[in-house]
């Protein structure tokens, strides 16, 4: 009911107004994804997402006639707990573009820029103090899948230095005003909780997770 | 007019005099002669008086770490060249020890690398590290921002000088940078031989110690931070117990494997204990451990593999005596630098 009636007001929103807020939707099997509900995988184990945090920048739209760019290069962060950080570029009109291309994370000179600031704020739980940089996308949950006693799983995936440099450049067309991300397909074809449930710092798992996630846009 | 008029106009009078004195007072840090152009940038953190007194109050104080034990003047005491005496490595709160050698801080606004794994890449994040490492400080950022705010005096101090009610870590560390940026030491008799200064001359011991630094040290130690941004092998193996691999923990690069810092040689003669993991606490030891080094070691350090230093008992000696002529004592008992609360 409540998925259904948050649906509808996405809908609904969207017929009145084509203009603006770029929205940020994560799914799970075609609905809107809620942090602590449960999920399965394969429809055989369970899962739960307590936290999911994404960086995004470097924005650039493609105008639907005149083929013309528009970037916009500043840094979004997006956290599923807080609605705040949903949607953003309210000024702009989406429906004269006929689609986005973006980076899913940061690339190197903003992660060494010493910024600290808005987005860049440790507070927001995406900095690495012992390694100067930040973490582009963190999933924290739990799962029957995950072999250990606590059943947690923990991927803060970041890294910006060759040769496990993760942030990923992602197009989409723009249909709608709405990003979804697929994390039923990150987690039944990316990510095998069996084997890989906790990756922490910059490494080569990371890299891999990291060049599938382009997929599980749209 | 009403004299109580006349006290009144005074009165402010004298309090915007007043207020206009206490800002004009200078920022410590300057440009020396002759050296090249800081890294740092401030443009993000214009130099201000003010916010060098929150900073070194901050530093002083150790509100930073979870317990209230432990502060950055803990580890980083300046009649030791801001480095850490006592002890090989740095201890934290609840007595716990961590893996590296605390440096001495000096010139951080000519840096580009931070720690001894280079983990850290501008002065700004660089206290983010200890103040949340848990063998150092251990304190939430989170944490620490209530605290200050709950603080009547640092939510002072912050709105005072940042305009802010709202105390985010970017003004904790940007207050810390101005107070570290000011640490510049380059005072020491090398520094006044070199500026010709009347009547300070070297003795013939320093003169032939300096020709050794400059045949056998300075490609690494390069004046006039005598350091490098840069990540060598001295020769030293791993610490079985200790087990730091050094730049490899950052780049997981096999390659970076036990590589660190180049550290700053300027007051050398008291930043003892020395290397990464203070495991050598004598400069003349130092100096025979380049001397003993297995230098067919295909790990070391090119500049090393090309340039052993070999070095006679008299010549040891002569190169102890110029590295103490980078004693800044100055800079070591610069009041500006000493022990200091919010008012």
């Amino acid at each position: 009911m409540k998925v259904s009636f948050y649906l509808f007001f996405l809908s609904f929103g969207f017929s009145l107004n084509c203009y603006g807020q770029l929205s940020i939707i994560p799914t799970w099997n075609k609905k809107p994804l809620e942090l602590q509900h449960v999920y399965l995988i394969h429809n055989k184990d369970s899962i739960s997402f307590s936290t999911l945090k994404i960086y995004f920048s470097d924005f650039r739209f493609k105008d639907k006639i005149s083929g013309r760019i528009t970037s916009i290069d500043t840094l979004i962060f997006y956290d599923l707990a807080d609605s705040s950080t949903h949607s953003f570029f309210n000024d702009l009109n989406l429906s004269n573009y006929e689609c986005v291309a973006f980076t899913l994370g940061l690339d190197s000179s903003k992660n060494v820029s010493g910024e600290l600031e808005n987005a860049y704020d440790p507070l927001l739980g995406m900095y690495w103090a012992w390694n100067t940089g930040y973490i582009n996308l963190k999933i924290m949950g739990e799962s029957s899948a995950v072999p250990t006693n606590s059943h947690e799983f923990e991927f803060h995936l970041g890294g910006y230095r060759s040769p496990f440099a993760t942030a990923q450049t992602i197009q989409i067309d723009l249909n709608d005003q709405y990003i979804y991300f697929d994390l039923e397909k990150l987690f039944s074809e990316n990510i095998k909780l069996t084997k890989n449930h906790h990756i922490l710092m910059p490494c080569k798992d990371a890299f891999l997770i990291s060049q599938g996630l382009s997929a599980c846009f749209k | 007019m009403k004299s109580s008029s006349f006290l009144f106009i005074c009165f402010l009078g004298f309090s915007i005099l007043a207020f206009t004195l206490k800002k004009a007072i200078p920022h410590p840090f300057y440009q020396p002669k002759e050296w090249p152009k800081p890294t740092y940038n401030f443009k993000g953190n214009p130099l201000d008086y003010e916010k060098f007194e929150l900073g070194r109050a901050l530093f002083y104080d150790p509100i930073l770490s979870r317990d209230s034990s432990i502060s950055c003047a803990s580890c980083h005491l300046q009649f030791t060249a801001f480095a850490h005496v006592d002890h090989k490595t740095s201890h934290g709160i609840d007595g716990r020890v961590g893996k590296r050698n605390a440096p001495g801080l000096a010139n951080l606004a000519w840096r580009k690398l931070f720690h001894w794994d280079g983990g850290v890449l501008n002065l700004n994040a660089q206290a983010i590290n200890p103040i949340t490492h848990v063998d150092e400080m251990d304190m939430a950022l989170d944490s620490l921002m209530y605290r200050l705010d709950r603080s009547p005096i640092y939510s002072a101090a912050f709105k005072r000088t940042f305009g802010t009610t709202d105390i985010r870590p970017f003004h904790l560390v940007k207050a810390l940078a101005q107070f570290t940026l000011a640490l510049i030491s380059e005072n020491s008799k090398y520094d006044k031989v070199k500026h010709g200064e009347d009547g300070i001359e070297f003795t013939e011991q320093e003169k032939k110690g300096l020709i050794l630094f400059n045949n056998f040290c300075s490609s690494c130690h390069k004046p006039p931070f005598f350091a490098s941004d840069d990540y060598k092998s001295n020769g030293l193996p791993i610490d079985p117990e200790l087990l730091d691999f050094g730049r490899m923990t950052i780049t997981g690069n096999k390659r970076d494997s036990l590589l660190f810092m180049v550290p700053t040689l300027r007051n050398i003669e008291y930043s003892f204990p020395y290397m990464h993991d203070g495991r050598i606490s004598k400069l003349k030891d130092v100096i025979k451990h380049y001397t003993l080094l297995d230098y067919s070691n295909p790990l070391l350090s090119k500049e090393l593999r090309k340039n052993p230093v070999k070095l006679s008992e008299n010549e040891q000696k002569d190169l102890l005596a110029f590295l103490k002529t980078l004693t800044d004592k100055s800079f070591l008992f610069d009041e500006r630098f000493k022990y200091s609360t919010m008012k």
